[in-house]
């Protein structure tokens, strides 16, 4: 993994969620799903902040989509992981789980 | 009773001051997520961590060409500040038996606040909003913070049968005229336009 190339906890969960709506990921699903899965509300704007700041290290791709009535005729934009933002999630992952082996205070279920 | 619409101060802030390249998607996020039910104060809240998160993110990420445009607007203000200083306020027996004189230095103080929001808005290009947001920003805590220390040394030493006048002077007309020299920083900017604002990604 490049220098620079490294995942914050939040980045690493909006590329995760990401893959997870495929299609379908766009502003308002993306920081649903995450508020969904960490139990807390996500501002649209620190989402849009990180996205972009992934956008710049070539680790996402967007593209603008439709607009809609209800959205007061303005645009979409969907984001999507890139093949280099995919290589860097399977090397976090992999560095986790080695950081993770061995660790008996982590181990059990009163953790 | 909740409004069919969302919020339309918070949209036209949001429009004016939001740096994100994304900034319309933001808008329509919002507003889809407004649609769905989510409350005003929901909306507003989203809206100034919106446009907070977009500007600091800017600012980081062109923290030279920034600080550089910052620089040189407060230069300008700073000269403005030491010629009026020097010819003007420097002999205050004559500025005060002249309005005529105290009209064409707030006329010129006007100018100047354009101007310096104008070129900090030219030196920063693409990245203005954030460039003008801060230096305004800046502007307005120094005078604030000057106007206090101000008050502070004035309230020492007065006479306090004379406290009330200068109390209204400091409390009110001072704070009032720099928010207004504020605005026109960033009205020189190209900030309060009501025409629609160009981003990164339309250039």
């Amino acid at each position: 993994m490049a220098k620079g190339d490294s995942l914050s906890n939040f980045e690493l969960m909006a590329m995760l969620v990401l893959i997870r709506l495929e299609d379908e990921a766009y502003g308002v699903p993306i920081s649903q799903e995450i508020a969904k899965q960490t139990g807390r509300d996500v501002p649209v704007g620190s989402v849009y902040a990180t996205l972009e700041r992934l956008e710049e290290k070539g680790l996402v791709k967007s593209e603008v989509g439709e607009p809609t009535p209800e959205r007061g005729g303005r645009a979409k934009r969907y984001f999507a992981v890139t093949g280099k933002g995919l290589r860097v999630i399977r090397e976090t992952q992999r560095t986790l789980i080695r950081l993770w082996k061995g660790l008996p205070q982590l181990e059990g279920r009163n953790v | 009773m909740r409004s069919a619409q969302p919020p339309i101060m918070a949209t036209w802030l949001l429009t004016q001051f939001g740096c994100s390249p994304n900034n319309d998607a933001v808008i329509g996020d919002l507003a889809e997520q407004y649609h769905q039910g989510q409350t005003s104060i929901w909306y507003w809240k989203q809206t100034l961590i919106a446009i907070i998160r977009s500007v600091f993110r800017e600012i980081g990420s062109h923290k030279w060409l920034v600080f550089r445009a910052v620089v040189v607007g407060w230069i300008m203000i700073g000269l403005f500040d030491i010629a009026r200083n020097v010819q003007v306020v420097g002999h205050p027996i004559v500025y005060r038996s002249h309005p005529e004189l105290q009209f064409i230095v707030a006329i010129l103080q006007i100018i100047i606040m354009v101007a310096s929001g104008w070129l900090v808005a030219r030196i920063s290009k693409a990245h203005h909003s954030a460039a003008v947001l801060l230096f305004a920003g800046s502007f307005l805590f120094y005078s604030l913070i000057s106007h206090l220390a101000k008050m502070s040394m004035v309230y020492a030493l007065s006479d306090p049968g004379h406290r009330s006048p200068l109390f209204l002077n400091f409390l009110i007309v001072s704070p009032l005229e720099a928010g207004l020299l504020a605005l026109l920083i960033l009205k020189g900017g190209g900030l309060l336009s009501t025409a629609p604002t160009r981003h990164r990604s339309d250039i």
